[in-house]
């Protein structure tokens, strides 16, 4: 079944495959392919590669260090570098923030942080859920005070992925306490190293340390570095969200987590079985279904007549398929699945992997993708979109 | 990409919407269904003048389309849960342009004079073809084909061998009964029928060739029937949930059943990309095989959850005959378990090596 690329489109999938097959560093590939976790340097090593190639931020303009990519060929460059064993490029800056300075920053703002987003030398991570906001994220109570030239922050910001990583954080906070909680919200760029800044990791069930807790104690933070007006800060958090979630389908990663069920099923004899073949046919036919729906929405949006609330869709399905293939694999390791050990497969270990550690990347990776379905907005929020916006139901 | 409907498919679409909400209603289903034959030689004819029955058809042979409209008629099918039987004529019409563009049988069948059914492999037990060139025989038992008990012919695409065969041959027996879903469905007795030299439309791989095509559109014809189907169940329980009151304040204002519409809403998206990616392999000169077998069973599954649903989200009044609800779920269920239905396809997708 083929959704019928246009040449150049096929043209663009046949350079980034080959790219990536000649360029994909094979320890950092296996370690994706065994869902062992990544270290920092492990993102950098590959996203520098992508960044030397000029590929980082392919969908940007080009007058901001990007190559003007159509959605399509977004997508045919996520699916095929994933699809092969890539790490999921970090979306903090490309995806996230650098979109939104792009689009509502002044120019000094472009000038100083977007050349370090394409060059992949500024880490960047989200500061947007607080403790007691979640899904309600507009009730958020980070404090921004003015003081002269300055906000003084204070507060926190948790599930922060990878700020233990991260040069800069862009943070939700709040400049309006009088209002309604919508409209008394900012967006700031803050630099982790101001004095103040505290960042306590948070381990998750698998056992690795990506999300962390950061502590706002009297940040002193520039004005400039604020994003558009005082207080429109929710309106450009919209913005963003939307972006995230149009990459949220992940079809390519399912692919490849497929061909890792079915290899594993092969191993241990069981490719015959009802219990697999029955199991292996329902993924296979629910992502079959949601990457015709992505393809769908793909033409959607590129000749404009995309309803809005199509990323919802997609995060939907997509968190649910990943996590139930993680499952399914795990399941199929049977007993071999019992032994884990976190430190065995700690992020700084880029041997090439014994089937013990191999096996323990399957067992981290079915932990880990319990997340997807909760983070990006869960599931059940994606759920009130639709029915509000699709639906049309108050 | 060639996924948006050209600007003629879109018209089609149109104008089979435009039709049924015009000449189709539940009463007019009813009605049909009531007749002798099991539906309405009326709507049949009307049918016949929009062109649906040549959906399939290209220009050349008197048709006006191909892959992608015969599956827009199919879902307008679904949708109206029409008990003509459009689907095995489309068929029959399919197989006929392939075989023998020539064929005197073809304007009579594009033009509803005459009816006959399109008969697949996967649609029989105890297929069995015997005999040589000119010699051939045919046995084999077809236990659910809509509107074969009204058919004047019978035009079938098997593995090596696809030919036509009169519904009053001496071997073949006909016995139409009710079905679930309320059409007049019939079980067809091929008894070594003997195949006569101008039966035959063409043997050996050219056959091969145009039964695997014929699969694959009845696999999409399936498809799509099932998009229409559940796209129409959705909106009528999406309609009723605005309307309904219940505790001071219309049902489709509480979360729990919020989150089931959103449900319903995104299996009919994707029963729509499932119908669309089997169109998209006929349109292509696919062949049938694992991928379109899920994509059947996958919206035959869930335009069942959607038909279960709609039910549930109605309440009582969801069991009741005076609306449409039960007739749907009739439909999709039968959909499910008649040869060459989902079941079927599942089975093959749990044994088969490929």
């Amino acid at each position: 079944m083929d959704a019928g690329w246009s040449p150049s489109d096929i043209a663009f999938r046949d350079e980034v495959r080959a790219f990536t097959r000649e360029n994909l560093p094979s320890d950092i590939r296996d370690k994706v392919m065994s869902g062992r976790p990544l270290a920092r340097s492990d993102h950098m090593r590959w996203q520098d590669i992508l960044a030397r190639k000029g590929w980082i931020a392919g969908f940007w303009p080009e007058r901001y260090g990007g190559c003007d990519w159509t959605p399509a060929q977004s997508y045919i460059f996520q699916e095929e570098t994933t699809y092969a064993g890539a790490p999921w490029l970090l979306p903090f800056g490309v995806n996230y923030v650098g979109p939104v300075i792009y689009t509502y920053g002044t120019e000094e703002q472009k000038a100083r942080h977007l050349p370090g987003i394409v060059s992949n030398e500024v880490f960047w991570c989200q500061g947007y859920s607080e403790p007691n906001a979640g899904s309600d994220l507009a009730r958020l109570s980070t404090r921004a005070e003015r003081d002269g030239d300055h906000y003084v922050v204070n507060g926190s910001k948790i599930w922060t992925s990878m700020a233990h990583w991260a040069d800069w954080i862009f943070a939700l906070v709040r400049t309006d306490p009088q209002v309604r909680p919508q409209a008394g919200i900012s967006f700031l760029l803050i630099d982790l190293r101001s004095p103040g800044v505290s960042i306590r990791p948070i381990r998750s069930i698998e056992g690795a340390h990506h999300l962390n807790q950061v502590f706002f104690d009297n940040v002193r933070v520039p004005v400039e570095n604020r994003i558009g007006e005082e207080n429109k800060g929710w309106t450009y958090a919209k913005y963003l969200l939307g972006h995230e979630r149009v990459l949220s389908a992940e079809i390519g990663k399912a692919k490849r987590m497929l061909d890792r069920l079915r290899a594993i099923a092969a191993e241990r004899g069981l490719s015959g079985s009802y219990r697999h073949r029955d199991r292996l046919n329902q993924l296979e036919t629910d992502l079959l279904a949601l990457e015709w729906t992505t393809l769908r929405m793909l033409e959607a949006v590129m000749d404009g007549s995309a309803p809005g609330f199509e990323a919802s869709v997609l995060k939907l399905r997509g968190s649910t398929i990943v996590q139930a293939i993680a499952e399914a694999t795990a399941d199929t390791l049977g007993p071999e699945a019992v032994p884990y050990d976190p430190s065995l497969i700690a992020e700084g270990t880029n041997d090439p992997g014994s089937e013990l550690a191999r096996h323990m990347g399957i067992v981290s990776e079915f932990l880990f993708q319990r997340a997807p379905t909760i983070w990006g907005g869960s599931n059940e929020i994606q759920r009130n979109i639709i029915s509000k916006h699709a639906l049309g139901l108050g | 990409m060639k996924i948006t409907p050209t600007e003629e498919q879109a018209l089609l679409a149109q104008s089979v919407t435009r039709f049924l909400a015009d000449r189709y209603g539940d009463d007019a289903r009813r009605a049909s269904e009531a007749m002798p034959d099991g539906f309405d030689r009326n709507v049949w004819t009307a049918i016949a003048d929009l062109g649906w029955l040549g959906a399939a058809v290209g220009e050349a042979a008197g048709g006006f389309g191909g892959p992608r409209e015969m599956a827009i008629v199919a879902e307008g099918v679904g949708s109206a849960m029409m008990a003509e039987p459009v689907i095995p004529a489309c068929l029959a019409l399919a197989i006929l342009e392939a075989a023998d563009p020539q064929s005197a049988l073809l304007p009579a069948l594009l033009g509803g004079e005459r009816m006959a059914c399109g008969l697949v492999s996967e649609m029989a037990e105890g297929l069995a073809v015997a005999g040589t060139n000119g010699a051939r025989t045919v046995t084999g038992r077809f236990r659910a084909v809509p509107g074969a008990a009204a058919a004047d012919a019978f035009v079938l695409a098997l593995p090596d061998l696809a030919c036509v065969l009169d519904a009053s041959a001496k071997g073949v027996t006909v016995s139409g009964y009710r079905g679930m879903d309320g059409r007049r469905h019939a079980e067809i007795s091929l008894d070594g029928v003997a195949v006569s030299a101008d039966a035959v439309l063409c043997e050996g791989e050219a056959a091969g060739r145009i039964a695997a095509r014929a699969s694959l559109l009845h696999a999409m014809a399936v498809t799509a029937e099932a998009s229409g189907l559940a796209a129409r169940l959705f909106a009528d329980t999406l309609a009723y949930a605005g309307q309904r009151e219940q505790f001071g304040q219309p049902i489709g204002r509480f979360q729990a059943l919020q989150h089931r519409l959103a449900d319903m809403f995104v299996a009919v998206e994707e029963i729509r990309s499932l119908a669309l990616a089997v169109a998209r392999a006929a349109e292509d000169g696919g062949k049938p095989g694992r991928a379109v077998s899920q994509a059947l069973v996958g919206a035959v599954d869930r335009a069942l959850h959607v038909a279960k649903e709609a039910i549930q989200l109605h309440g009582g009044v969801g069991m009741t005959e005076d609306l449409p609800l039960g007739a749907g779920l009739r439909r999709v269920k039968v959909l499910q378990l008649m040869p060459g239905g989902a079941e079927d396809h599942r089975s093959r997708l749990t044994t088969s090596k490929d």
